[in-house]
């Protein structure tokens, strides 16, 4: 196989797989805030804070896979 | 009829726009992972996203020095922007680490947080790093998938409303420093180094240490089976040690990839479609912008909290 051909495929997988978790992360992570948004609507501001914090290390992991995707693709590794 | 007749003018000249775009085609949009290099000042290498930095701190040190002057006692506009940004943030800052150190963790967090989110905005300025302006430079043509042949063939064409000779790409002036990788890593690097003086400040060389180094399990067991938690202690201690260093990374990647890839998606969505279908990318990006600055200050601020509660210590009460 050639490296070209190689390096496309790596790029695709990598940002493929590396968005599973992340996906999965950041729906939990939502899905608590919303239930507690719904027992106590008086702490919406926090949980919703904190829920963009839980929300931004969730999605670190992608773009982490996603910057390896660039790297592959645009620049020569 | 009215609103039709009011913004016919817009839609013509989207529709001029979109169709002088078809006929002008440019080459495959050059994307480098690396922040372009400008001149030479003396040995330091100036690339583009250094003099957005430089532009950056301009902005904010003027923009704060000029809407401080006279400052009034009740504030009115500018003035009254800033300390409500100031109190914002400070008040976060209390949530997190409680009144005590409060003072002491603002300082750099706020800093960067006002750094980082202009730097991130001004990558979004209407036209600013997109704009064919910057300088002609020699494009290294890289290998790519098929297209090598039809690279070098479409790059010694010369094009009359091109204004840089064939085989040059145009560099622009501006890009945003937190696309930039050595830019992140330096404000990570300050912001765990400073994590780690807090901690050894606050709890005592030999406190910090022993949260990494946790020997009293393992010293005072008395029986295999505590000795055994002892020595789990004693790893997850050097494992907490190791994600230290990993927290410099984390930080660094997390604000580049964020920012790079959306410089990315916006350059490369430009070139298929030029003007509409960018528009609800570019807002998706002010929201990330906002939300990458902000979680490198809450990050910030919630490690440093941890650094300076000792190994089994309690929250102070809110």
């Amino acid at each position: 196989m050639e490296a070209e051909a190689a390096k496309l495929i790596g790029a695709g997988l990598a940002v493929g797989l590396g968005a599973i978790g992340p996906g999965i992360g950041i729906g939990l992570a939502t899905s608590g805030a919303l239930q507690s948004m719904a027992r106590n609507p008086d702490m919406s501001p926090q949980v919703v804070t904190y829920m963009f914090v839980g929300i931004a290390f969730a999605e670190a992991l992608a773009i982490f896979g996603l910057v390896i995707c660039l790297i592959l693709l645009y620049a020569t590794p | 009829m009215d609103k039709l007749k009011s913004s016919l003018p817009y839609i013509i000249g989207a529709i001029v726009v979109m169709g002088l775009s078809t006929f002008l085609p440019t080459e495959q949009p050059i994307i480098s992972v690396k922040a372009e290099h400008l001149f030479w000042l003396g040995p330091l290498n100036v690339t583009n996203s250094m003099l957005t930095s430089w532009l950056v701190i301009v902005i904010a040190v003027g923009g704060f020095v000029i809407g401080l002057r006279n400052m009034q006692l009740n504030p009115s506009g500018f003035q009254n922007f800033l300390e409500f940004l100031y109190e914002s943030l400070y008040q976060l800052t209390e949530n997190v680490a409680g009144t005590k150190h409060a003072a002491k963790f603002f300082a750099l967090p706020a800093t960067i947080f006002i750094y980082v989110i202009l730097s991130n905005w001004l990558a979004l300025f209407p036209g600013l790093p997109l704009m064919g302006v910057g300088l002609c430079e020699e494009h290294h043509i890289e290998a790519k998938a098929g297209a090598t042949e039809h690279k070098e063939e479409a790059a010694a064409v010369a094009k009359w409303w091109k204004t840089c000779e064939p085989g040059q790409v145009i560099v622009p002036f501006l890009r945003s420093p937190s696309a930039d990788l050595n830019n992140t890593l330096s404000l990570a690097l300050v912001t765990q180094v400073l994590a780690q003086i807090f901690g050894i400040t606050i709890l005592g060389v030999g406190g910090y240490a022993g949260k990494f180094f946790v020997t009293h399990k393992m010293t005072s067991a008395k029986s295999g089976g505590e000795f055994a938690l002892g020595i789990i202690d004693f790893l997850v201690g050097l494992l907490e040690l190791l994600s230290e260093f990993i927290k410099v990374v984390a930080y660094t990647f997390r604000l580049y990839g964020n920012i790079f890839a959306g410089e990315v998606t916006v350059f490369i969505v430009v070139f298929f479609i030029p003007l509409f279908a960018v528009l609800p990318m570019l807002a998706f990006e002010v929201f990330v912008g906002f939300i990458q600055a902000f979680v490198f200050f809450i990050l910030s601020v919630a490690f440093y909290t941890l650094a300076s509660t000792s190994h089994g210590g309690h929250d102070e009460a809110h």
